[in-house]
């Protein structure tokens, strides 16, 4: 209601243009909110995008090269073009990682720029330093955009577009794929996220973006330059959605429209306003570094008490969030059988990983049974942790080769391994710490939805099905944990869990992917000996209750003992004992490793 | 095809000056990245105050077109008050600005460095103005030593004296992380920081050491640039700082050698550029070449490849 | 969703922050704009305008303003950037005791708030936007105290071929609007005088180094250099890096060049014999000039040629907002037509002014000079014949 009155009530046109701008702001702000904030990515290019979308209106809507297009034709054309400039780039660069990402973007902005520039000759595309101007005005079925008020009107209808978006976008399974890769690429991947083309749909969706804002942009000023494209304008952009706070959406809008507005009021000083400006980023940066929407949100959230519910009432952790229908504790119908089979699910045959001459694992060939628990055990460095890189996909080993269920594996990449049905957690703890219990298990089924970015936007069935369904299976998953993982706990954010909950959690989201084998990277590090003993019997039960195929490695003999069908031991990434834990524990070669030669029956 | 073939020796001259200011601008930016894994945008404001000390030096010891005491101890004076005075930029920019940050994402950083550009470069524009300084260099050297010949090509003193400084430098800087003590605590942290810290280096010293070698460097860089193509603004740092940057990524980030090396290229590159093509598409072969490396060996030409921890 | 109300209502507050009220009353106050890139890397000229410009204001204060009211000379700076240009536009038309506007300086610029001054009526006199389609689009208010740049290239072609035999030519150009337009004037001029032997290529301004390119021109053998960059620095750099390299070649620069210690001098030397052409005659030489640039070297250091017109400028300005004001009161419209009816207005540039029915000067000249020494020495003046 607000944004339908404030064209009219603006005291002038001076500040209806700021009022219009700061809309066009907005967009841009959210636009790259959705590759830097929600994504992570460095992305430098940004600027060089909203140009190309302004230059595309102004090269197809002017008589620069006599194209007289419609602006509704306009509009869509200046923004997938972007998009697939975007993707283009993204595609090109995206192997590389963090500050090199943002080195090629950067240098990609700058030749841009410098096109705009030069391509006036031999043939005159750009318009070069004189830039194009006189466009066709904006024509929807006959009714004309040419005042200012119709132009407020129609960039702010479209930077409202963009925030509701943004909004659905956040929650959804790309939102929560994104920030997992955020928070830590690696394990987004092994956990089943296909960081690649996640980032690429983050690429293209700012690019799409700062297209359709380069194209009214170029519309209402009435004409295009280089100088609007170029790196001035991307600091700004940047400054907006950092002081609001990266994926903060309010925080990006109110970043971009207090950064629209205060300028205005300093116009007058000159180098003391750009002066200010970088005393203020400096002492920000220092004293908020989530923005200043992340610290007023943090306010607000601080004084809700986490174990209570909105009416106050105090939250038992009992209370789990169950949908009545639902059945209990159900992972799935046909793993129901609780008998030991001897199917082979698992194969590697004569795997060698080499790291530039040191062997982590040497020719090492096993089978994993269904419905099986195989301890891998072994002196540090003995390659346990190679072993479940090679499985898990993100090494491709050298030599050998891997089947599940009968099909190879091997060189997939990490989360089509995963897709397959092979998960796994980590020994060093990767969650993502800054998301909510409840979403780091729906990340896991990301890579059993299909939604894509329409069904997301105007909420297609599938979108919905596919939500409820995330939502019902995260809290299955969690639920097994009882009140360690659910109740309040759902809302909070994993890094504030206690060490034993997050190695819970690991476990949990690891299921969360619906997952056929886990490889359980020491479930049990860290933890008391009672916290052990549970962790122990959930383990088992997972295989009793659910059927799950499990490869374990482990340092804690007792927990090996109680819970292995069979062992095999490693060193130097030999397998040098295999068989039953005590024939395992009772070999020569295994005592050796870990003790060196002559002893007697350390294990017992 | 004859018209570019006289041009190669003077255009390799030329290239080969320019490359040695980027590469003395793009050490102090690797070092940086080395140690903080941070890329500082306020490196070529550094440049720029350097350069501004140099002119100030100069300014001060020069009446009427004499300088008051000898050519050689002026240059040498100015390049070393340069180097100070941006070593104390460089260093007061890291206490306040980067310091508090340490463990911060890199974003935030990253806009705290350009904070701190905005700052400098308006800083100088309020104090100093928007005027250019010049360096009146004709008070340095006679006339007759200002330009050599060598065949078709044309070397002036001022060239020698670049390229001889700043290998000078180089070589210095080289021998100081190979040899000392310090030079070994400076690779330690740079490999990692923590444990560097818990094998009794005290890593705040070493980065402070860093950001004043750094910009040290780069104040040097200030102040031969001056000296050679005589004027400072206080826009200067703008352009070299992108210009240094650019070769620092080339030769590999974090490497100082491979600033070395990508400074040199970099400026030979635009060199050759120039003859061949318009100029004004120089600087798109510069960050086409950027681009190009960084696909096909994104650690740099000189860098090492690291496999990622898991 | 009441967070969001809330949201919505402090963005609302924040916009409703403002709003003068209307009145053209001569005592509620009179203001005059200046609007420029007064920081990022045109500064330096751009600051020497509104700083020639704060003269002129500061003269008509001491003499008790317009009517007895001071005159405010308020700053727009757009930073170079045309949107930042527009909304500097849309301020000053919206302030309601603004009434002329010296400025925009930049082609660009000016093209892009073309529509927004003229739909106000405020009249705006730049200083330097050269580019002739400025003022070929019908507005009235747009004045320019500079001539257009077709004048000027064709006038410099003229004397590279009459006064300075040229049968070669090399132009280097900055990529900026002003410089770039220049040059195609020029040689546009140089083809249709049977001269065809043109290289043209581009310089970056502020880069300092321009050794690579002259390198090339070296290579070209050219019997003139027209060295087009907007500032005097630049061109020293040019000449001095046209004599190290030793090129043999007359080195012909621009406007800017024409200033003494910013290119004579910083040069040193190696301008001797230099052309160098001007809108104006040399401001030195200039009696009336005198006490402006005593002032302005007094405060703001070295005066190059930016500074003059810039004064000039104002002090038109301020002449038609005092005529507008004789009879209490003042509109826009007004000053525009005041404008208008200046004739023989005589100033400090040397020439008198008379603005033509589409804003630029009546009878512009194009006046070049030879560096001789440390100064500069008339050489001829060309009128397009």
């Amino acid at each position: 209601m607000m944004l339908i009155v404030a064209p009219h009530i603006m005291p002038n046109n001076y500040w209806l243009r700021i009022y219009t701008m700061s809309g066009l702001w907005v967009m841009l702000a959210l636009g790259l909110n959705v590759v830097a904030g929600f994504a992570g990515l460095l992305d430098l290019a940004y600027v060089a995008f909203f140009g190309i979308g302004g230059y595309t209106f102004a090269l197809l809507s002017s008589s620069q090269l006599n194209v007289h297009l419609p602006f509704i034709l306009v509009l869509p054309i200046a923004a997938v073009f972007t998009m697939l400039i975007g993707i283009t780039l993204g595609s090109t660069s995206m192997r590389l990682k963090g500050d090199y990402l943002a080195i090629v973007t950067l240098a990609f902005a700058q030749i841009f720029k410098l096109l705009l520039l030069n391509l006036d000759t031999p043939v005159n595309i750009t318009g070069g330093v004189n830039g194009i101007f006189g466009f066709d005005p904006i024509n929807f079925f006959g009714f004309r955009i040419i005042s200012s008020v119709a132009y407020a009107y129609l960039i702010w209808f479209f930077a409202v577009g963009v925030t509701l978006g943004s909004f659905r976008i956040k929650r959804s399974r790309f939102g929560r794929g994104w920030e997992a890769i955020r928070e830590d690429e690696l394990a987004a991947e092994a956990i089943g996220v296909n960081t690649t083309w996640m980032k690429l749909m983050a690429f293209a969706g700012g690019a799409f973006i700062a297209g359709a804002a380069g194209a009214l942009f170029a519309s209402f000023q009435d004409s295009v330059f280089p100088n609007n494209f170029d790196f001035p304008q991307l600091v700004i952009v940047y400054c907006m959605v950092i002081l609001g706070g990266l994926g903060n959406i309010p925080g990006v809008i109110l970043g971009a429209v207090l950064l629209s507005i205060l300028p205005e009021f300093l116009r007058e000083y000159g180098a003391y306003r750009m002066m200010s400006y970088g005393l203020i980023l400096i002492v920000l940066m220092a004293l908020r570094p989530q923005g200043i929407m992340g610290e007023v949100g943090f306010l607000i959230r601080k004084k809700i008490r986490p174990d209570k519910d909105q009416t106050g009432r105090l939250r038992t952790s009992t209370e789990l969030y169950y949908d009545e229908n639902a059945k209990p504790l159900g992972i799935s119908e046909s793993k129901s059988q609780y008998a030991k089979s001897s199917l082979a699910v698992l194969e590697l045959n004569h795997v060698t990983m080499d790291f530039g001459g040191i062997k982590a694992v040497d020719d090492l060939s096993l089978v994993l049974h269904e419905r099986e628990i195989l301890s891998v055990i072994g002196p540090n460095g003995a390659g346990k942790t190679t072993l479940f890189n090679l499985i898990s996909g993100i090494y491709p080993p050298n030599v050998g080769s891997i089947y599940f269920e009968g099909r190879e594996i091997t060189g997939l990449k990490p989360h089509q391994v995963v897709k397959a049905g092979i998960s796994r957690t980590f020994q060093n703890l990767r969650l993502f710490n800054k998301m909510s219990v409840l979403d780091n298990a729906k990340v896991g089924q990301f890579c059993r939805t299909s939604a894509g970015p329409l069904s997301i936007l105007f909420h297609l069935p599938l979108h919905t099905k596919e939500e409820n369904e995330t939502d019902r299976k995260a809290k299955e998953v969690l639920g097994l944990f009882g009140a360690r993982l659910t109740g309040y706990r759902f809302d909070q954010q994993a890094g504030f869990l206690s060490y034993a909950n997050r190695r819970r959690m690991e476990i949990a989201r690891a299921l969360s992917t619906d997952a056929k084998i886990l490889l359980l990277d020491e479930p049990s590090a860290g933890m008391n000996p009672q916290e052990t003993i549970e962790i122990t019997e959930f383990i088992k039960s997972l295989r009793d209750l659910f059927g799950y195929t499990i490869l374990l490695i482990e340092h804690k003999l007792n927990v090996v003992r109680t819970i292995s069908d069979r062992v095999i031991a490693l060193d130097y990434g030999i397998k040098i004992a295999e068989g039953s834990y005590e024939e395992v524990a009772n070999s020569e070669k295994v005592i050796e490793a870990y003790l060196g030669r002559k002893r007697q029956r350390v294990f017992s | 095809m004859e018209i570019y073939l006289q041009q190669l020796p003077q255009q390799l001259i030329n290239g080969l000056t320019l490359g040695g200011v980027y590469a003395l601008i793009a050490i102090g930016y690797s070092m940086v990245y080395g140690i903080l894994g941070m890329l500082n945008f306020a490196h070529g404001e550094v440049y720029m105050i350097g350069g501004f000390a140099g002119w100030w030096v100069l300014h001060l010891l020069t009446r009427n077109n004499e300088v008051l005491i000898s050519a050689a101890l002026v240059i040498s004076l100015m390049i070393i008050i340069a180097m100070a005075v941006s070593a104390l930029v460089g260093v007061v920019a890291e206490r306040f600005a980067y310091r508090p940050l340490r463990n911060a994402p890199r974003m935030n950083l990253l806009l705290s460095a350009l904070g701190v550009s905005i700052f400098l470069q308006n800083l100088v524009l309020t104090y100093q103005g928007a005027k250019v300084r010049f360096f009146h260099i004709g008070a340095l050297i006679p006339e007759g030593l200002r330009v050599i010949h060598i065949g078709p090509a044309v070397f002036s003193f001022m060239r020698a004296l670049v390229i001889a400084v700043t290998f000078l430098l180089m070589g210095l800087l080289s021998v100081m992380i190979k040899r000392t003590k310090v030079g070994k605590a400076m690779r330690a942290t740079a490999q990692d920081l923590e444990a560097a810290s818990f094998m009794g280096v005290d890593v705040n010293r070493i980065i402070v050491l860093v950001f004043l070698i750094g910009s040290a460097l780069g104040g040097a860089a200030g102040a031969l640039v001056g000296l050679l193509f005589t004027q400072v603004d206080y826009y200067v740092g703008f352009q070299a700082g992108l210009k240094g940057f650019t070769a620092a990524v080339l030769g590999g980030i974090g490497n100082i050698y491979g600033a070395m090396l990508g400074g040199i290229l970099l400026g030979l590159a635009e060199a050759l550029a120039v003859t061949f093509l318009p100029s004004a598409y120089k600087d798109v072969v510069a960050f086409v070449i950027l681009i190009v490396v960084l696909i096909v060996r994104p650690w740099g030409l000189v860098g090492e490849k690291m496999p990622e921890k898991v | 969703m009441k967070k969001a109300i809330i949201f919505a209502l402090f963005i609302g507050i924040l916009f409703c922050l403002t709003g003068p009220g209307y009145s053209a009353d001569v005592k509620k106050g009179i203001h005059v704009g200046n609007a420029g890139a007064f920081t990022g890397d045109a500064a330096a000229p751009c600051m020497e305008i509104f700083n020639s410009a704060q003269i002129a204001v500061d003269e008509w204060n001491a003499k008790g303003g317009i009517q007895g009211v001071k005159i405010e000379h308020v700053m727009g700076d757009d930073a170079m950037d045309p949107a930042q240009g527009v909304n500097v536009a849309h301020k000053f038309v919206s302030d309601d005791l603004m009434y002329g506007v010296v400025g925009p300086p930049m082609s660009h610029i000016a093209q892009a708030t073309l529509k927004i001054y003229g739909a106000a009526d405020l009249a705006t006199i730049t200083t330097a936007a050269s580019k002739p389609e400025l003022t070929e689009q019908g507005y009235k208010h747009f004045f320019r105290v500079n001539a257009r740049n077709d004048a000027h290239g064709w006038n410099c072609a003229l004397f590279m071929k009459k006064n300075l035999n040229a049968k070669r030519v090399a132009v280097l150009n900055e990529k900026v609007a002003y410089c770039e337009n220049m040059a195609k004037e020029t040689i546009a001029g140089l083809k249709k005088l049977g001269i065809t032997d043109i290289m043209q290529d581009t310089i970056v301004g502020g880069a300092k180094d321009y050794s690579a390119v002259l390198t090339k021109v070296k290579a070209y053998k050219p019997d003139v250099l027209f060295f087009i960059a907007t500032t005097a620095p630049d061109q020293a750099i040019g000449v001095r890096q046209t004599k190290e390299l030793g090129i043999n070649t007359i080195f012909f620069g621009t406007e800017g060049a024409r200033d003494k210690k910013d290119f004579i001098a910083a040069a040193e030397g190696a301008a001797e014999g230099a052309y160098v052409y001007h809108f104006a005659p040399d401001i030195y030489a200039i009696s009336a000039a005198d006490s402006y640039v005593k002032k302005f070297e007094g405060t703001y250091g070295t005066l190059s040629g930016f500074g003059p017109p810039s004064y000039e400028a104002m002090n038109i300005l301020l002449t038609a907002i005092d005529q507008a004001a004789q009879d209490g009161d003042i509109t826009r419209k007004e000053v525009v037509e005041n404008l208008h009816k200046i004739n023989n207005y005589k100033g400090i540039l040397g020439f008198p002014i008379t603005f033509d029915e589409k804003g630029d000067l009546e009878g512009g000249a194009t006046y070049f000079f030879q560096v001789s020494g440390n100064d500069f020495k008339q050489i001829t003046v060309m009128t397009g014949k």
